[in-house]
């Protein structure tokens, strides 16, 4: 091999790119050195729903988080009737919590757990974390990362009754939960609120000194965060972190997975699946390529972490013509499980079971990180799948 | 230069190409950039069974993107347009004008061959490509127009069909016309009759092309 080579090879890249035509020039990138955590978050595509401090925002197009909340802000550049269109169906995912300074807040062992066994934190949030496919030690790193190793902090000398009344005095419940408590919600958070944590889990993320900061100087905890300073009063903060941290808890009764429905006597065609499931949800992970500047999403090119699937929901040929498996082989999505039930009402069904806590082993729940369909939408999708799937 | 190097620098060249991460582009561009809703309209009339409104559409784009510059869009745009003009000449038995994109019903016999022809260079390109099953159904059905290919479309057509991945009830018309056993003919008719549903009659009971 001649020494010429290297520099002819970058000659002829050069020359391949002139000529293909990109649309835009490639982006020189000149990084840090590489924390082993940080670039698994790259790699994770963290930084497409979440802010964080050392990492740079998504690209505009693929900021799953940012572009849906400038449509909803009426701020994104497109037509205003689009705009009025998009604006009701932009809202599962236009909030996800900032990362920027987790690692004051939340306890390292905590994150390392979240992400491998992610569960719903606040209620009234629709979208939850995506059980991405993180092994243990790459959720160690990110985890590190995040979060540096803190000395445990000293426990709390203050009265969880004091706390109990000053939580009802200040109206906290107007944007929390706090589940199992005995307090309930007061109000229907919206916006930003739907961030405020449901604080049964409060006491396994943060630690005393924590929780303290996020009621005393919230800004401070939370450089992005939307929680109202309502507390000045040191002792009084004490109190109410005593409450959040020591409020005797019920367990959590069991949610019911709701009940699988019988398939449908009448005919159902594609047509009314695709509108209210397909292109409703699935599509916008799952595009179609070639209208879509050739990125079919994370459910199709890959994204998150994910390897790509090639799975096209947006037409009725992508729909039968199905993904690729993990040897890259073409894959049905209506492949029979061990109980008969088709792959594609797996996915639906065990992303009723993620929403309660549960995982169901081998089968990630579709839609990704979303509210489950409801139990008529996944009747529909049986009844088309059993009358023989018509166009 | 050696070869592997020539290889490095096309890898090179290409991932200096490749477009960003996306999403929900499908409902975006197609509702805001026309071109891309042009075609997309092309496609879906072809889907629905309306394949001179589709080479109406898919013409009218292809005009369209090549008084415009070179951009991915438009690059992805022209190659899919190409293919839904190829799969409805191959639909309409080839009565299209293949360099006016206009149908053509007066076509004589051999103009007709000339488009099929025309059609298959199209989707064998696509096929190539990337050898989906979307793509290789729609290859298998233009090659079987001809003789000399029926065995080779009925070998791709029958991998779809053992893998469940057909993606239309078109793909089984043509396989049921390829398969010289009756009960595999049977069964690839009826596969036809339920993906097309409503549109049985007119897809399934219609003669297709090759059959034997
Ligand atoms: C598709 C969007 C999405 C992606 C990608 C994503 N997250 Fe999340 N994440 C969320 C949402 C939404 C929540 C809030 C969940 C809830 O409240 O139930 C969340 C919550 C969290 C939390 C808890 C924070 C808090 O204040 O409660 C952490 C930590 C976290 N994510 C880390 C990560 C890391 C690390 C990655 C990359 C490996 C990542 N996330 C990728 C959407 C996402
Ligand atoms: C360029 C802007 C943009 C980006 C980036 C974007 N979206 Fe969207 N998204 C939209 C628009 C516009 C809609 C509404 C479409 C409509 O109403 O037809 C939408 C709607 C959705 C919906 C439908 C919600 C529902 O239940 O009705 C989902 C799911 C979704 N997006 C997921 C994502 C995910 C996941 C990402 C990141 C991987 C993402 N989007 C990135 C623009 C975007
Ligand atoms: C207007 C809505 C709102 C009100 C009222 C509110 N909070 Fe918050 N709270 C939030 C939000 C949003 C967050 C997430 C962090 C942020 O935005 O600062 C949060 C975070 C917290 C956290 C961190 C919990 C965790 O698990 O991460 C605690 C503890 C907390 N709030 C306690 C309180 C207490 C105690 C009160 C009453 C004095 C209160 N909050 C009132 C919105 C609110
Ligand atoms: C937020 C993005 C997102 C949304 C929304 C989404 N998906 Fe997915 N989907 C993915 C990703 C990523 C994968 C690949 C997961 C993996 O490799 O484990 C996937 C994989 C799949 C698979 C393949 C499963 C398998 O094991 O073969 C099916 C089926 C599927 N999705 C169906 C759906 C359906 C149906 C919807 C709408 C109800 C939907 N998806 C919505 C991201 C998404």
């Amino acid at each position: 091999m001649s020494r010429a080579a290297p520099v002819a090879l970058l000659l002829v890249a050069l020359l391949l790119v002139a000529l293909g035509g990109c649309d835009e020039p490639p982006p020189v990138a000149v990084e840090a050195p590489a924390d082993p955590g940080r670039e698994l978050v790259l790699r994770y595509e963290c930084n497409r729903c979440h802010v964080l401090d050392d990492v740079p925002p998504a690209d505009a197009r693929a900021d799953c988080v940012s572009c849906h909340r400038e449509i909803a802000a009426g701020t994104f550049d497109a037509p205003a009737d689009a705009l009025a269109d998009w604006r009701p169906h932009v809202e599962p995912l236009s909030h996800a919590p900032s990362l920027r300074g987790v690692g004051r807040r939340l306890r390292r062992s905590w994150i390392e757990q979240f992400l491998l066994h992610p569960h719903d934190l606040r209620p009234s949030l629709a979208a939850t974390m995506p059980r991405l496919a993180l092994d243990p030690e790459d959720a160690a790193r990110i985890a590190s990362y995040l979060a540096p190793e803190r000395p445990p902090a000293p426990a709390l000398d203050a009265a969880v009754a004091d706390g109990r009344a000053l939580f009802r005095a200040r109206g906290c419940a107007g944007c929390h939960a706090f589940t199992g408590s005995g307090e309930t919600p007061t109000d229907t958070p919206r916006g930003a609120d739907t961030l405020a944590p449901d604080l049964r889990f409060t006491g396994d993320r943060m630690d005393a000194a924590a929780v303290v900061e996020q009621i005393a100087e919230p800004r401070r905890a939370s450089p992005d965060g939307s929680m109202p300073t309502l507390v000045t009063d040191l002792d009084d903060a004490r109190a109410l972190a005593a409450f959040v941290l020591g409020a005797p808890l019920e367990p959590l009764a069991a949610a019911a997975v709701p009940e699988r429905l019988p398939v449908l006597e009448r005919p159902v065609a594609f047509a009314e699946v695709e509108a209210r499931v397909f292109r409703r949800v699935c599509w916008h992970c799952h595009s179609d390529p070639d209208f879509a500047l050739g990125d079919g999403g994370p459910g199709n090119h890959g994204g998150f972490g994910f390897a790509p699937r090639g799975l096209d929901l947006s037409s009725y040929q992508g729909v039968l013509a199905g993904g690729r498996d993990e040897d890259e082989q073409p894959a049905s999505i209506f492949r029979r499980g061990p109980d008969g039930t088709p792959r594609l009402v797996e996915t639906l069904l065990a992303r009723q079971r993620e929403e309660r806590g549960e995982e169901v082993p081998g089968v990630r729940g579709m839609p990704l990180g979303l509210p489950s369909l409801s139990p008529e939408d996944i009747q529909l999708v049986e009844t088309w799948i059993a009358q023989g799937r018509p166009m | 230069m050696t070869k592997q190097w020539m290889g490095a620098a096309l890898a090179l060249g290409v991932g200096l190409c490749a477009t960003d991460a996306a999403a929900c582009e499908n409902g975006v561009e197609i509702r805001v950039v026309p071109i891309t809703r042009l075609v997309a309209q092309g496609a879906q009339a072809l889907a629905q069974e309306h394949p001179a409104r589709a080479v109406d559409l898919a013409g009218r784009a292809i005009r369209r993107i090549r008084g415009s510059r070179r951009s991915t869009r438009n690059r992805l745009l022209m190659n899919r347009s190409k293919r839904v003009l190829a799969l409805a000449t191959v639909r309409l038995d080839g009565a299209v004008d293949t360099e006016r994109f206009v149908v053509a019903p007066s076509l004589d016999a051999a103009a007709r061959q000339l488009a099929l022809r025309w059609a298959v260079g199209i989707l064998e390109y696509a096929f190539d490509q990337e050898h989906g099953p979307i793509a290789t159904a729609e290859y298998a059905e233009a090659l079987a127009r001809f003789d000399s290919q029926r065995a080779r479309a009925r070998m791709l057509l029958r991998g779809l069909s053992a893998g469940d991945v057909m993606p239309d009830a078109h793909g089984y018309r043509v396989l049921a016309g390829l398969e010289d056993d009756a009960a595999d003919r049977e069964r690839a008719l009826a596969a036809c009759r339920q993906r097309a549903g409503a549109r049985a009659a007119a897809i399934c009971a219609a003669p297709a092309p090759g059959d034997g």
